[in-house]
């Protein structure tokens, strides 16, 4: 029984693709208009390589290629040596919000054509975006359990969407035991057959053992400039907190990736050589237990210019451990598996009890000074763990912690101004706590030192 | 008016109070252990062979006040894992020596957590049930279980022995066979027991001694055909979904011109259909029906499989229509539907979807129902005249879903 042309609506011309070349003419105009006003250099090329990476993906079947969306943590390295171009779909839907467009427009399509708004709004968008043309057709979707459970079934109903193909990887909670880690490698498998079957081609192992080389490179230069966001000052500014994300959700597996990764971590290894901060005082530093608030990328800049206010990491970006997850070069698969156990984008998908020791290092580590936890009303995976992470913090560290209100991607869930009237309190309380003073005290540098900004 | 049935009565005298009944009183005021259990891939034989009670943690008829559970899990997380946390947290399920949860979705992932860390029982565990039915999956499912096992051992302070797991399972298959039969009377031009009834007695086999069950069930059976009981309404309907606790809501549906013949939940043919292969070692066995022997749910991949099943099921019990029980918090539920409503339309089945809240107020409901109702006699009255199940799908040999062998 075939779901394929399960509506069968004609805008899905396979040769034009006027609506997903707006999406991209709005990032340009982004990059345009924000000249100059950049503190890192990283900051205009990293959205370039968002623009490339979804040019390459509505041009893939014209230079002879395969599109192929997928969800985050994807083991997208899979794709290159078939040559198959990765299209994220939550890259594509957090990028509407961070170049200021309103994604209530795609929400509302999505939930008119009987999408449930129980259903995240990274997917909700997503579908939105399919139903009016304006994502790519892709050749096939791949999705799995990451970053959280209800993720594939969200897939495959744009997938019966767009009358296309799919695989899931099944992706087990536990990852941590031997059969859990076979399945997975099964899986991995599984889907190296689904893409040669799609495509036609046949995988290329030393071409994916380059690949996951580099792969790993670019996992050792994240965790660098993860390190280098734990000095005090942090260098690394709101503009591009969502950059190492971004490409190395895109781009993982390629030496554009790993040069990227590399420009950026030489910058802000020449900041903190020279003590230069994100803000010029640095006053308060943040960890974010959630994603980035992307419904308005304005708020973190806010925060910066209002409260000297910086963060420092978030649980999308934070790496396990020693992500030591190259087990064998000559055993791609295997190691690309292992990849998901460390990855980025891979909190959500564990315990919560996982999570909240996860989130407890990174605060640790990061030295801030509180939690926010920007509290998607779309994400039930976050809100059904969301006490036990409070309680991790609060416990433990004996850091504040602000629960905001918010939908990650639609702006009339809550506005700017009561985000940051929340804000407001959450810093005042922090600014008043006698550990915050002592830490204060602590970091303040001494005569002689540098502080500024670029 | 159907006069009650006796077995039935008892049955429900022996479970209740809810959530320990007198049974279970009477387990461990004779020093039994109870285990309870969450969600469909925990193995209750392998807590019978551990001497344990295995006892199905849910909700029941009543609504439950939901209180300090906002603290823990917000109203948008899953409603039934929210109720059995309140439950938890107050206290309810303090006859527990332990509980196994089995983690399907999020919300029973969120459970494990907010259960172990704010109401925890002395033996806290949980199982992974792969989202995927083949081969590779089972091998994965079957060694979490050996894992298991091991640790309720340990619990226990003697290993689960496989002559144990043998006995265990030749008692829980009578168990299937005899609701297999009750599900047989359903297929009946008047079936003799209502879908409430039929929800309440697989409810009362997950709260009481198998063998006490079966021996109850079968004396139901004879009960039913001695008896000549019909229920005559003139709307045959499927409900579907996961798990539906609450039979009064089945009354509701009921109380108009249908009766339930037959449906798709966890707490119905997903839960008692089928039957474990005694010719396997029994662990192989009991992963080979668990993850691949039961009907798919909405969470696995690919969805078609589902649907499949319940079009095989539709014609099988000469459905008029169907009626797709999601809870409103039930993403991958939900996420299935537009699809479902598209396979329904091609196949000429009336479907009513309803997303429900655990104690929604039956005013709304009760319309809705009468208004679906009304629109199917016309489909009852050609039923004489409609080619019969096999343009809705695969028929499937009793208990077995479509391309879902035990082996």
């Amino acid at each position: 029984m075939s779901l394929g042309n399960f509506l069968n609506r004609s805008q899905y011309d396979e040769t034009s693709h006027p609506a997903p070349q707006a999406l991209i003419d709005a990032i340009k105009g982004h990059i345009r208009a924000s000249e100059g006003e950049a503190q890192l250099k990283s900051t205009p090329r990293y959205l370039a390589l968002v623009v490339k990476s979804l040019e390459q993906a509505i041009h893939a079947k014209e230079n002879g290629n395969f599109c192929a969306i997928h969800s985050m943590g994807y083991p997208i390295e899979l794709f290159w040596p078939l040559g198959i171009m990765p299209l994220c779909n939550e890259l594509g839907s957090a990028m509407i919000g961070l170049i200021g467009e309103d994604s209530e427009r795609y929400l509302s399509i999505a939930e008119d054509n009987g999408v449930p708004r129980c259903s995240c709004e990274y997917y909700r968008t997503f579908y939105g975006l399919a139903e009016i043309g304006a994502c790519p057709v892709p050749d096939f979707v791949t999705h799995s359990g990451s970053p959280c459970f209800p993720a594939p079934t969200a897939r495959e109903m744009a997938t019966w969407r767009m009358g296309a193909s799919d695989l899931r990887l099944d992706r087990p909670y536990k990852l941590f035991t031997s059969q859990s880690m076979d399945y997975w490698v099964s899986e991995h498998r599984a889907l190296v057959r689904f893409l040669e079957e799609q495509t036609g081609r046949g995988m290329d192992y030393d071409y994916l053992k380059e690949v996951t080389k580099l792969s790993f490179r670019a996992t050792q230069i994240y965790r660098e400039i993860n390190e280098l966001r734990c000095a005090v000052p942090c260098p690394l500014p709101a503009e591009a907190s969502f950059a190492p994300l971004a490409v190395y959700g895109a781009w993982t597996g390629t030496q554009l990736c790993v040069d990227f990764l590399e420009q950026l971590r030489d910058e802000l290894q020449d900041r903190v050589d020279r003590g230069i901060g994100a803000v010029a005082q640095e006053k308060f530093r943040y960890t974010c237990s959630t994603s980035l608030p992307y419904f308005d990328y304005g708020v973190m800049t806010e925060t910066e210019k209002r409260y000297g206010a910086v963060n420092v990491m978030d649980h999308l970006q934070w790496w396990r451990e020693d992500a030591d997850w190259l087990i064998d070069p000559d055993d791609p698969l295997a190691s690309l598996a292992c990849r998901a156990q460390f990855g980025i984008s891979n909190s959500l998908h564990g315990t919560a009890l996982d999570r909240g020791e996860q989130m407890r290092q990174a605060t640790l580590k990061c030295k801030a000074d509180g939690v926010v936890h920007f509290n998607n009303l779309g994400c039930r995976h976050g809100a059904g763990g969301y006490r036990i992470l409070k309680d991790t913090i609060e416990s433990s560290l004996g850091l504040p912690w602000a629960a905001i209100n918010c939908d990650m991607l639609d702006r009339s869930i809550t506005s700017v101004a009561e985000v940051m009237h929340q804000l407001d309190i959450f810093f005042e309380t922090i600014e008043t706590s006698e550990a915050y003073q002592e830490r204060s005290r602590q970091r303040r540098p001494r005569s002689g030192e540098r502080l500024g900004t670029a | 008016m159907n006069a009650p049935l006796q077995a039935l009565l008892e049955m429900k005298r022996l479970a209740t109070p809810f959530p320990a009944g007198t049974v279970v009183e009477e387990w461990k005021a004779e020093g039994g252990r109870v285990v309870g259990f969450v969600g469909l891939a925990v193995p209750e034989e392998i807590i019978h062979a551990a001497r344990m009670l295995p006892f199905r943690v849910s909700a029941d008829n009543d609504p439950v006040p939901l209180q300090e559970v906002d603290a823990c899990m917000p109203a948008r997380t899953s409603a039934s894992a929210r109720t059995i946390l309140q439950l938890a947290l107050d206290g309810r399920f303090g006859f527990l020596d332990g509980v196994v949860i089995s983690v399907v979705n999020e919300g029973t992932l969120q459970l494990v957590d907010n259960w172990r860390s704010y109401a925890p029982r002395p033996y806290m565990d949980s199982i992974f049930l792969p989202r995927k039915r083949t081969e590779e999956a089972c091998a994965l499912y079957l060694a979490d279980l050996e894992d298991w096992r091991s640790r309720l051992s340990e619990m226990r302070g003697a290993y689960i022995v496989e002559r144990d797991l043998a006995r265990a399972i030749a008692v829980y298959n009578r168990g299937r066979e005899l609701m297999q039969q009750l599900y047989a009377l359903r297929e009946r031009e008047r079936p003799p027991v209502t879908g409430a009834e039929t929800l309440e007695i697989i409810k009362t086999a997950t709260r009481m001694p198998r063998e006490r069950f079966n021996d109850l069930l079968g004396k139901l059976l004879v009960e039913v055909e001695g008896s000549g009981r019909e229920v005559r309404k003139s709307k045959r309907l499927m409900v579907i979904g996961s798990e539906l606790q609450d039979s009064t809501w089945m009354e509701a549906v009921e109380d108009l011109d249908a009766v339930v013949v037959t449906d798709e939940l966890c707490t119905g043919t997903r839960y008692c259909f089928g039957q474990v292969d005694t010719n396997l070692r029994p662990m192989e066995a009991l992963a080979r029906y668990y993850l691949l022997a039961r009907s798919p749910s909405a969470r696995a991949w690919p969805a078609t499989d589902r649907f499949r099943h319940v079009l095989a099921m539709t014609g099988r019990y000469r459905v008029d229509g169907v009626i797709a029980r999601t809870e409103r918090q039930d993403a991958d539920c939900t996420h299935g539907r537009m699809a479902l409503r598209k396979q329904m339309h091609d196949h000429g089945i009336p479907l009513l979807e309803l997303d429900v809240e655990l104690g929604d107020g039956r005013d709304a409901l009760v319309a809705r129902l009468r208004a679906f109702v009304e629109t199917l006699p016309a489909r009852a009255a050609a039923r004489a005249g409609r080619a019969p199940a096999r343009d809705r799908g695969d028929r499937s040999s009793h208990g077995t879903p479509p391309g879902a062998a035990t082996r």
